[in-house]
């Protein structure tokens, strides 16, 4: 099977993620006290009385950001990605705060570096309903 | 400097178990089994003195590295227990099952504890469960759990983060992290129990191993095999009855970084070292330079530097090339992983340090036993290895003899 086809097994919390990436938004979880943004889903942090969870909403953002931290696999756990080897898994920190754990797709493994400007790139996979959050060198 | 709580030698460790190697015939399960029968015997006690049984694992419910049963190694050895107990999490599970042990016997819930875990990892991988195991990987790589994307999630994934941050910000060389797996390696060339016992490297070697995850190269990462290990727990009087050494709990802490993960963005360059070290050598009664050997958690080479720094053996940004300089081997200033550790010895979690704390302090090491030692630090890290939990937990624990 091809890996990106694998069926998604979500929490009911981040649904709203998965559903904004199909229609190519990207979403993070707002504080609407504050605006600071989430990913993973989670409280926001900046008020010490815990915010009510009807504070927090899910807002399209810019889908922008910096690698802040890559690697490069070359040996894989399973053979459903041996055909894409050496590949570059990163955590971006996107424009918006949050870091996010994604692949680096659309350049050489040799031509990503920490600080790197990158965007999202919306795969649809027709085959199994979703679309994955993978992110490029940013065009411009 | 007086001792914490008067919590330093109240417990004891007195009987441990330890089998490793490639055991394509057992379970998990019933490598667990075996490790408690040793250790049981090793305390010179019979089934009937344990009232405790405590299966510490890399998380608290079923995994699927157990076959998700909810068996315990208690009822297949017979032992008669007030209760049985998995809990864990990541490569803190000896540490934390002996916290939950010390409440027992503080309490009068049990008098003599076991304490176990066991992992067939290299029969999972090479033997008849090769295609379960495929099937795992998928799903962990993927991480299509409960977040749903979570692109790096393999141990060797989420760790050459650590260390490739590390290089970036301070300059960390490849060559440094060899340093740490070359100086484990010698430590391991001194014990016949240890997997790489009398098979040397250098650093040529190192260099010259593929690529796993850049900037990790083979011997970077920790061994995979099967192994058990166990440990009996009960307290100072019960202990000095005993006919082993006791091994004293002197102190033990925690530190989470879950707060930091992902906003503060500072867990790629260190461990939480600081609460788990201050709760830990409070109640131990020590300072750094009172500690003779240390068994770090050593997953993969950077973890090492990582923890030399953040105990404070050295400035941030100074491991590499403190390890480089030669302190943490054989005849270093501050011994470390005197059995080989994950690296070279064998790898179970927290236990494997655990268990090499334990031969140091009651001087059965050897060739390998670090003269005179009489306080050893051990430590755990990890997390389940699904972001954003991503080894961010670290336990302290400090034996004495």
């Amino acid at each position: 099977m091809v890996w990106r086809e694998r069926p998604l097994n979500l929490d009911h919390d981040i649904i709203p993620f998965w559903e904004g990436l199909k229609a190519h938004q990207f979403h993070l979880f707002c504080c609407r006290r504050c605006g600071a943004a989430y990913w993973p889903y989670a409280y926001c942090r900046n008020h010490d009385d815990i915010p009510e969870l009807e504070e927090m909403e899910w807002r399209p953002t810019s889908g922008r950001g910096r690698v802040f931290v890559f690697n490069v696999v070359h040996q894989v756990t399973h053979p459903a990605y041996a055909g894409e080897v050496p590949y570059v898994l990163a955590m971006v920190e996107l424009e918006e705060g949050p870091l996010f754990p994604t692949r680096i797709v659309g350049c050489e493994p040799s031509e990503v570096s920490i600080g790197l400007p990158v965007e999202v790139q919306y795969e649809d996979v027709p085959a199994a309903g979703h679309t994955l959050p993978l992110f490029r060198p940013r065009r411009g | 400097m007086p001792d914490g709580d008067g919590f330093a030698r109240k417990y004891a460790i007195v009987g441990l178990g330890v089998k490793a190697g490639h055991f394509p015939g057992l379970s998990a399960r019933t490598l667990q089994c075996e490790a408690a029968r040793l250790a049981i015997a090793d305390a010179g006690l019979n089934r009937s003195d344990i009232d405790g049984a405590i299966n510490g694992r890399s998380a608290g419910g079923s995994e699927p590295s157990d076959g998700g049963w909810a068996d315990s190694f208690a009822r297949i050895l017979g032992l008669p227990v007030n209760f049985y107990w998995t809990m864990g999490r990541g490569g803190t599970a000896g540490i934390i099952g002996l916290m939950a042990a010390v409440s027992a016997l503080e309490t009068g819930v049990a008098r003599y504890v076991v304490v176990a875990r066991g992992d067939d990892n290299w029969s999972l991988a090479h033997g008849r469960f090769q295609a379960r195991r495929m099937a795992e990987r998928l799903y962990g790589e993927l991480g299509v759990g409960n977040l749903g994307f979570s692109a790096a999630a393999s141990a060797a994934g989420i760790h050459a983060f650590f260390a490739s941050r590390h290089m970036h910000e301070y300059g960390t060389t490849s060559a440094q992290l060899g340093a740490v797996a070359v100086a484990h390696r010698q430590w391991a060339c001194l014990n016949p129990e240890a997997t790489m016992y009398r098979r040397p490297i250098t650093i040529e070697d190192h260099q010259n191993s593929r690529w796993v995850v850049e900037p990790y190269h083979l011997l970077d990462c920790c061994l995979q095999n099967d192994a058990g290990v166990a440990y009996v727990i009960t307290t100072a009087e019960r202990a000095r009855s005993l006919g082993r050494p006791p091994v004293w709990v002197l102190g033990v802490g925690f530190g989470e970084q879950i707060r930091q993960l992902w906003w503060d963005k500072t867990n790629y360059t260190q461990l939480d070292v600081a609460p788990a070290r201050a709760n830990a050598f409070r109640l131990a009664g020590i300072e750094l330079g009172d500690v003779d050997v240390a068994e770090f958690y050593d997953c993969f080479t950077g973890e090492v530097i990582f923890q030399l720094e953040d105990y404070g053996w050295c400035k941030k940004g100074e491991g590499g090339a403190f390890v480089e300089a030669g302190h943490t081997r054989p005849g270093g200033s501050i011994p470390c992983n005197t059995g080989g550790g994950l690296l070279s010895a064998f790898y179970l979690y927290d236990y494997t340090g655990l268990a090499e704390g334990v031969v140091q302090m009651r001087g059965e090491g050897g060739e390998r036993q670090v003269s005179g030692a009489e306080v050893c630090l051990v430590t755990g890290h990890g997390g389940e290895i699904l972001m954003p939990s991503m080894a961010s937990t670290h336990a302290c624990l400090v034996l004495g003899r």
